[in-house]
């Protein structure tokens, strides 16, 4: 045991060191180069970040294996590192933009925690209240239902999220338990959670339940969004501003000259192309008439000749 | 769990391995100052509005006589085809002898949010078209389209069948409600009028989201914990980091012409059917009777092979062949495979029906 804690103290110093160097090294430091066209900077950020991760769970699986832990907690403990993860991409999938959350709050929707939208809360708006004319209440109940609604989806989509993890987990736990050779590494063991997660997720998403959370939760993002871009152009009108609609109008009016514009330009040129074969040969179409005429009056003659033979 | 061991030293091995790596990672960043994309050489012959028609002339002595004029889908931008020399599959056709001409559809902004399927096939597509054969001096030219630009090119090659000579379409959805179809099962109760409403044009980023959405570990945790070990050399890094300022360089969706799309091929299916609408105009697919070549990937998570697959009863083709890659959406044109296997594939089978 002694060796394993020697080892242990040895790797840790090491780390550290590592930590440290990475901490105090230009490329951290230094602002990604300004040609670099990919969002250098996140890309760090996200490396830093998982790295990060990665090395909290590896070393807390090394505490745990040195405390003798069993292994069926570790995996435990696998699932529950790997999932927090999942949980934060997912938020920040399905988070309200930044403007949204401020206009909110600027109108007491929300409190400074992001907590639900309480029914307590709606019972108040649901009065009369000093200084906030009917359509003012009717707004902002109408905006406390749809934050409402909002709250709502994300439950029940991340319910869904957490069904497709429980599979993957019992799949998981069914793979270790019949691994020959036996998973060793930590990577392998992500490789495996990989698998099975992505497998799990495919499944859910051909069932209509995952359809329809999916479906409210982008719905009732877009419909919360939608309803402070009114808000806001109701606001600009009222400043004299011009509002999106207005500007969309003018846009869409101008699209439909556009087009005309286009199926005016198809149509001069095909015209211009039938002009210009004219002149290239201008009798031919005088001459295909009268190549017709012949045609039909030939055609006249074999009749009338087959009736005189008869 | 007997499949399930792990040793401390070699734990501590690995994390130490792990924790080198991204120290090397930080390193090799440091050291790039341009992600350079677009390798072969091109010049701009046409544009309109903010699309913008190339041409990649061609190399070699034994040239294809017919022209052909690559058409991307609206997401994402066609430099896929030419991220780096060694993955370029345009540099290959160009290098075959084909006179290539690529579309840039460019990046829509709120100007463009009412433009159309109609704007985009008979307008965009069809003024593309004519100006590549006026440039090549030719009565007609060889379309290949990728993905919804494959989609593009069936709708055209029907509506205008008597410009194009062959088609060639690539990873290209024909039948959208194959049961396999990850995005129509997420698409079944998404409301596109609002989406329109709320964003006027599609967010790109939001669609990139929802692509690496349908592998959310594989794309996202995963990818991430993977990345130290693409990061170790300058060329490495290079590679990876073309290919992230590809799929980070995503245009909006013009609305209307995400509306109709979504609506007209996601949502009801409508091209296998024989009634998607362009414009006025009813597209049928039987209408394509010339030779076609089409090429998808095995294990393509975003259109599936079935999708693709659908074209050979739906044409009416005499001149029909299906090439069936082991790849995925993205392989089938940066893999080796598509270096060594798809691009001379193209360039023969054209070579074979261009002449006369």
């Amino acid at each position: 045991m002694s060796e394993f804690y020697q080892q242990m103290e040895s790797w840790l110093h090491t780390q550290q060191q590592y930590w440290q160097q990475l901490a105090s090294s230009a490329p951290l430091n230094t602002p990604a180069p300004a040609t670099a066209p990919v969002a250098m900077a996140e890309l760090i950020s996200r490396l830093g970040s998982q790295g990060e991760q990665f090395r909290r769970f590896g070393e807390s699986l090394l505490q745990q294996s040195s405390l003798s832990q069993p292994l069926d907690t570790q995996l435990d403990a696998f699932v529950s590192y790997i999932q927090q993860q999942q949980t934060d991409l997912l938020l920040r999938r399905w988070q309200l933009p930044e403007p949204v959350i401020a206009m909110l709050r600027g109108q007491n929707l929300l409190d400074s925690q992001l907590t639900p939208f309480g029914d307590s809360l709606k019972a108040i708006l649901s009065t009369a209240l000093p200084g906030v004319t009917a359509s003012q209440r009717a707004r902002m109940l109408a905006g406390a239902e749809l934050y409402t609604q909002y709250q709502q989806a994300l439950r029940e989509y991340l319910t869904q999220a957490n069904q497709i993890s429980l599979q993957a987990r019992d799949q998981l736990a069914k793979t270790l338990n019949t691994a020959e050779p036996p998973v060793h590494s930590l990577t392998e063991l992500h490789q495996h959670w990989t698998r099975h997660y992505d497998s799990a997720y495919r499944e859910a998403v051909f069932t209509d339940s995952y359809q329809q959370a999916y479906g409210n939760i982008s719905n009732a993002l877009m419909r919360l969004q939608s309803f402070i871009q009114q808000w806001r152009d109701e606001q600009y009108e009222q400043a004299g501003l011009v509002s999106l609609p207005l500007f969309d109008q003018v846009l869409k009016q101008q699209q439909q000259l556009r087009k005309q514009l286009r199926k005016q330009q198809q149509e001069n040129l095909r015209l211009q192309q039938q002009l210009t074969q004219l002149q290239a040969a201008p009798w031919q179409p005088v001459m295909e008439q009268m190549q017709t005429q012949i045609d039909q009056m030939t055609r006249q003659l074999a009749a009338l000749s087959s009736k005189d033979d008869a | 769990m007997a499949g399930f061991q792990f040793d401390p030293t070699q734990l501590s091995q690995e994390l130490q391995a792990f924790n080198q790596q991204l120290a090397q990672s930080y390193q090799t960043l440091s050291e790039i100052r341009e992600v350079d994309v677009w390798q072969t050489p091109k010049t701009e012959i046409y544009r309109q509005d903010k699309l913008r028609l190339y041409h990649c002339p061609a190399q070699g002595e034994q040239r294809c006589t017919t022209p052909l004029l690559i058409s991307y889908a609206l997401v994402n931008r066609i430099y896929m085809i030419d991220l780096e020399p060694e993955r370029s599959l345009l540099r290959r056709l160009v290098e075959g002898g084909l006179d290539v001409y690529l579309i840039d559809w460019g990046h829509p902004d709120r100007a463009d949010r009412f433009l159309d399927l109609d704007d985009y096939i008979h307008g965009y597509l069809n003024d593309c078209v004519d100006q590549v054969c006026l440039h090549a001096s030719s009565d007609q030219l060889n379309l290949l389209g990728i993905c919804q630009g494959g989609t593009f090119s069936l709708c055209y090659s029907a509506l205008y069948p008597q410009k194009i000579k062959n088609l060639i379409t690539m990873v290209t959805p024909v039948d959208f409600h194959t049961p396999d179809n990850m995005l129509s099962a997420l698409a079944r109760y998404v409301d596109t009028d609002l989406a329109i409403q709320c964003y006027g044009n599609l967010p790109g980023e939001l669609l990139n989201q929802t692509y690496a959405s349908l592998m959310p570990m594989a794309l996202g945790v995963q990818k991430h914990l993977n990345m130290p070990g693409q990061l170790q050399s300058k060329a490495q890094a290079l590679s990876f980091l073309r290919m992230e300022r590809w799929l980070e360089d995503s245009p909006d969706l013009a609305g209307e012409a995400f509306r109709e799309f979504f609506e007209q091929f996601f949502k009801q299916n409508l091209l296998i059917k024989g009634e998607a609408m362009i414009g006025e105009q009813r597209v049928d697919l039987k209408q394509i009777t010339q030779p076609v070549l089409n090429i998808f990937g095995s294990h393509d998570h975003l259109v599936p092979p079935a999708a693709s697959r659908a074209l050979e009863q739906a044409c009416s083709s005499q001149d029909y062949e299906a090439l069936e890659l082991g790849a995925g959406h993205i392989g089938v044109f940066v893999s080796g495979k598509a270096q060594t296997v798809v691009a001379p594939k193209i360039v023969d089978w054209l070579r074979l029906r261009s002449q006369g």
